[in-house]
């Protein structure tokens, strides 16, 4: 959903994309990336959101998400019914470098699956740049449990911003074969990611994802 | 976790009193050690443990004898040696708070605002250990109870003075306007102070408790009348929604009038008030059931607020001895004998219902009891960010 004076191209398909997750997750860092949908940016006050229109260019043509970033109504712990209102696709964003920012997804979750029915969800673990983090995959388990889709990104390093784009996409196209052709320009990196650590971190998380989640239930009474 | 269980390594340690922070919890044991675990990642443990606070603190090459302990297993808490008995906890996201029996107060870890880490005092960004915050230099300033928001943290002194630090940007502190340079923020907000009552002073009160929801601040009276500041975008203040403003200083609360109020608690959106005659109010945000009660304009499926307290449903009479917020959960202490209940969000399992149940609860429900639960009294119920807890008396048949 584009705010006035947003015009998508004749032709091309635009989604409404929610960004949520708590404050100094990087989400406003991440958005400013994508170079044109900075320039072309447009701030509504009565909500408090900033839409940034962010185009990228698949085997099928065109298309764009008109990205809802808040600008800091995440202070306020959660977000109204209004900004996630129409949104038909998200992004759960939490810091790797502080779990405590992991404790509210799923509260974003639930929020956004409430208003926004059946819509296609991304988790982002960003600041995978900072060595030494402390989310070791295999402790992010709650989308595990909800099926969602989960990414390692680094939103100064550029590492895996298309990303969470291209399985959106994927979702809202209904083609899993759906691929970008084009590279978007992004903001020159401001770090270099560690690609060997970061490598074993995804390695990780793949043997993560294939053990069974942990079940020690306690004995009820009768 | 899906239902109640005993914490590990403290089965044959007596439990005066457990606090739950955003992913961390800390419990008082009878003989006043402190123990925690959890997530350490900003120093909410006060204790050494792997993880990027401790590589910060050894970086910089400050006192980091001693060898490190695992954050998911419960582990003493050593305090500097000015520290009397420790005799009060509170724990909020990133912080946890000890009061001690000479009125001091020691804290550590930090507080976070909407951009990341706050700091934890106008100089240090995040506290690794037990560090003295609050030294009363006569009687009248000694601090006699201490609690902790999700960022903030109120003290009540001896001469009936509030005082106030954290992170204060949604009005919770009560002594500081919205808008502020970083810098002065920092020097305002990290420094405990006291916060000015106006007339809640002149109507000659005289506060005797104080309580805290996530963004939002209490305090109680003896004659039952409350006061309150902080977040109030869903009416959780009692206060009308009709502004959406935090409120930045102490206002006494109308519709908690006549009531006689005797313990206040919230969590995100929330407030739950204890009468004297044991029943529980409610008022907030109604979204996935917490406030504990249905009816005309309470929707659990919507976004409104509720800022008219209505009474919690569901308990049968049972008398409340105590009650618990933190993020869309409550929970309280009632019955004879005493029984945990819990209501609203459940999706984590903190409404301890077992195995494939995390849904939502609108109405008070009795904790689900396990073979080693079952036939205690329950002494008191905590929640965290994720989590809850909660003490239990001896098993009696």
């Amino acid at each position: 959903m584009a705010l006035p004076g947003q015009n998508t191209p004749e032709g091309v398909p635009d989604f409404k994309l929610v960004l949520v997750g708590d404050g100094g997750t990087g989400k406003t860092t991440f958005v400013k990336r994508h170079l044109t949908g900075e320039f072309e940016k447009k701030y509504e006050p009565t909500i408090g959101v900033e839409v940034h229109p962010l185009d990228f260019t698949t085997n099928r043509g065109k298309l764009r998400f008109y990205c809802w970033d808040t600008a800091g109504q995440e202070k306020f712990g959660g977000l109204r019914d209004g900004y996630y209102i129409h949104g038909q696709c998200a992004i759960i964003m939490f810091d790797v470098t502080s779990r405590l920012t992991y404790k509210n997804v799923p509260t974003w979750h639930r929020d956004l699956c409430r208003v926004c029915e059946n819509i296609p969800i991304v988790l982002c673990g960003n600041k995978v740049d900072v060595k030494n983090r402390q989310v070791k995959p295999k402790q992010v388990t709650f989308h595990r449990k909800k099926n969602l889709q989960y990414h390692e990104i680094s939103a100064k390093s550029n590492y895996n911003y298309e990303k969470p784009f291209l399985y959106l996409a994927k979702k809202l196209v209904g083609d899993q074969n759906l691929h970008f052709v084009e590279q978007v320009a992004l903001a020159p990196p401001e770090v270099q990611i560690d690609h060997a650590q970061q490598a074993a971190y995804e390695q990780q998380l793949q043997t993560a994802m294939a053990q069974p989640l942990p079940d020690e239930d306690e004995e009820l009474a009768e | 976790m899906s239902a109640a269980r005993p914490a590990p390594s403290l089965e044959g340690t007596q439990v005066k009193q457990v606090a739950c922070g955003g992913m961390h919890t800390a419990v008082l044991a009878e003989t006043g050690t402190v123990f925690t675990t959890g997530v350490n990642d900003e120093g909410a443990l006060g204790r050494k443990t792997g993880g990027a606070a401790w590589e910060a603190e050894e970086k910089a090459g400050r006192g980091t004898s001693g060898s490190s302990g695992d954050q998911y297993s419960w582990a003493p808490v050593q305090f500097p040696e000015e520290a009397g008995t420790i005799v009060q906890l509170s724990a909020g996201d990133s912080h946890t708070v000890a009061l001690d029996d000479e009125g001091q107060v020691f804290a550590w870890g930090t507080f976070r605002s909407d951009t990341g880490v706050f700091g934890f005092s106008p100089t240090t960004r995040i506290a690794v250990l037990p560090t003295l915050v609050l030294e009363p230099t006569k009687t009248a300033e000694q601090v006699i109870k201490i609690c902790s928001g999700t960022d903030h943290v109120l003290a009540l002194r001896r001469d009936g003075t509030v005082m106030s630090w954290g992170a204060g940007f949604m009005g919770q502190l009560g002594r500081v306007g919205s808008r502020m340079t970083q810098r002065k923020a920092k020097a305002t907000q990290l420094q405990p102070a006291p916060l000015s009552l106006g007339r809640a002073r002149t109507k000659a009160a005289h506060i005797v408790d104080l309580g805290a929801g996530n963004y939002s601040s209490f305090a109680v009276t003896a004659q039952g009348h409350v006061w309150a500041w902080g977040l109030n975008n869903y009416g959780q203040l009692g206060f009308s929604t009709e502004k959406m403003e935090p409120v930045l200083s102490p206002q006494l609360v109308s519709a908690f009038e006549g009531h006689d109020v005797v313990e206040v608690q919230g969590g995100e959106h929330h407030t739950l008030a204890r009468t004297k005659d044991g029943k529980i109010l409610s008022c907030g945000r109604a979204t996935y059931g917490r406030l504990g009660r249905t009816g005309e304009g309470v929707d659990p499926h919507g976004d409104a607020g509720c800022p008219e307290p209505g009474l919690v449903q569901g308990l049968d009479d049972a008398p409340v001895h105590s009650v618990s917020g933190g993020g869309a959960v409550s929970g309280c202490v009632a019955g004879e004998p005493p029984r945990a209940y819990f209501w609203g969000f459940g999706t984590t399992n903190q409404l301890g219902k077992g195995a494939d149940d995390d849904g939502d609860e609108l109405l008070p429900l009795k904790l689900r009891e396990t073979v080693k639960l079952q036939h205690r009294s329950i002494l008191q119920v905590a929640i965290g960010g994720q989590h809850a807890a909660l003490i239990a008396g001896p098993q009696q048949h």
